[in-house]
């Protein structure tokens, strides 16, 4: 589930995650740097839940929880175990 | 300026990506990573029908609800101008045509907004942001970074600020006019696979744009927040809460020359300075030019491969619109009219 997520964050919306300074870690906040779009964020979205098989509500679309690789993961991880 | 020869950078040997494009890879055959995950040209046709039924249940959902059921963004290039012709005809949908006038558009496409409009006999307006802000928008656009790196696979950096301003434009508009339908002319590789419909919710929408206004106050000055923010008292007083966001092109699945054979019959005619890859601004080669010095590749190389991959486009032709890279002499005057200098790119 990691390395999916991180390879479609990395293929296609073309973030560069790294430990060096010019490259974006785990926590940083996606939308806040300017790394995803309104468009990017549709298309993530509509990947995770074909993907993991999950739906994504209207609510959780609006907190906090897409907003880093890491809550990414953490979200999709509840998701799919419950 | 000519683009390298397929020799030195790599193509993909189905849909023409090269392998100076942003995230590819390719497979033993030559596949480009993007190829290997797609259905033979032929399965298109059907993913195109499902997603040409998705649409009339949008529509028939939508008509009759308000002074207008859609606004089209209306370029006067061919894409935009067939679907319109395909709204107002196929659809029966009441269409408002918008028009933004970024002082680039070419005399003969001028001519076409008017004729296409006329034909259909439909309501048209014309908006014209101020160009003293247009020109700093494009020069500030080519020399720094604005986009997202996933914004840039789709378009130039001056397209997307542009369409970035123009979609803005139609969003006040529709919560003005509470029209529930919003359509764009784009077709496949310039927007994402999934946004033949996509519904727009204000209060998702709010997130980004706040976080796209302070890039743009940053960039463009404080006039930015006219052209690409929406107040909040338009969003509170409209009666929308959601708009439907819908790029018809990628369910008609119709070739070039097609769609300029119907839209023929409006009184739609060919611009003739306004490059290869586009049918009505003039600045279009410009940010080709200026894309293609930072990226080294064209920035409608997605979309002309997605046609190929979908069967809309040989790969002949595609090769030569690609490999079409405009030097400076042919851009220096649209250059100078906003006060770039190439040495600046």
């Amino acid at each position: 589930m990691d390395d999916t997520i991180r390879r479609y964050l990395v293929d296609t919306l073309l973030i560069e995650f790294g430990d060096d300074g010019s490259a974006v870690s785990e926590d940083a906040n996606l939308f806040e740097s300017g790394l995803i779009d309104s468009f990017g964020f549709v298309q993530l979205v509509a990947f995770l839940e074909k993907t993991f098989d999950i739906k994504i509500s209207d609510e959780e679309v609006l907190s906090d929880a897409l907003s880093s690789f890491a809550k990414i993961r953490s979200f999709v991880e509840g998701k799919v175990a419950s | 300026m000519s683009a390298p020869a397929a020799g030195e950078v790599r193509l993909c040997v189905r849909c023409v990506l090269p392998s100076t494009f942003p995230g590819i890879s390719f497979d033993a055959r030559g596949l480009c990573s993007l190829c290997q995950d797609a259905p033979p040209a032929p399965e298109f046709e059907k993913i195109r029908g499902d997603l040409r039924r998705k649409l009339e249940a949008v529509f028939d959902a939508n008509r009759g609800k308000a002074e207008y059921d859609v606004i089209v963004a209306f370029s006067g290039g061919k894409d935009s101008s067939y679907t319109l012709m395909a709204l107002t005809r196929t659809y029966g949908l009441k269409c408002l045509a918008v028009t933004i006038d970024n002082g680039f558009i070419a005399e003969q496409a001028q001519k076409n907004l008017r004729a296409v409009t006329s034909s259909l006999g439909i309501d048209f307006l014309l908006f014209t942001p101020a160009p003293v802000f247009m020109h700093h928008l494009y020069k500030t656009s080519a020399t720094t970074p604005v986009h997202t790196k996933a914004a840039l696979t789709r378009a130039s950096s001056i397209c997307n600020s542009c369409i970035n301003l123009i979609n803005n434009h139609m969003v006040k508009l529709a919560l003005e006019k509470s029209v529930p339908i919003i359509a764009g002319g784009y077709i496949g590789g310039q927007v994402p696979k999934d946004s033949v419909i996509m519904v727009m919710d204000l209060d998702v929408q709010a997130r980004f744009r706040s976080e796209a206004i302070k890039r743009y106050l940053k960039h463009f000055g404080p006039d930015a927040e006219g052209y690409f923010g929406i107040g909040d008292t338009l969003v509170a007083r409209s009666a929308l809460r959601k708009i439907n966001i819908v790029n018809p092109m990628l369910a008609f699945g119709v070739s070039e020359e097609r769609i300029i054979e119907e839209i023929s019959e409006l009184g739609w005619r060919k611009t003739a300075d306004t490059g290869s890859n586009s049918t009505n601004c003039l600045l279009n080669d410009l940010g080709i030019a200026v894309h293609y010095k930072q990226h080294r590749y064209n920035p409608y190389v997605n979309e002309i491969a997605e046609q190929v991959r979908t069967g809309l486009m040989s790969r002949e032709d595609a090769i030569h619109k690609v490999q079409d890279i405009p030097d400076f002499a042919r851009v220096e005057r649209q250059a100078r009219a906003i006060g770039l200098e190439w040495g600046d790119v």
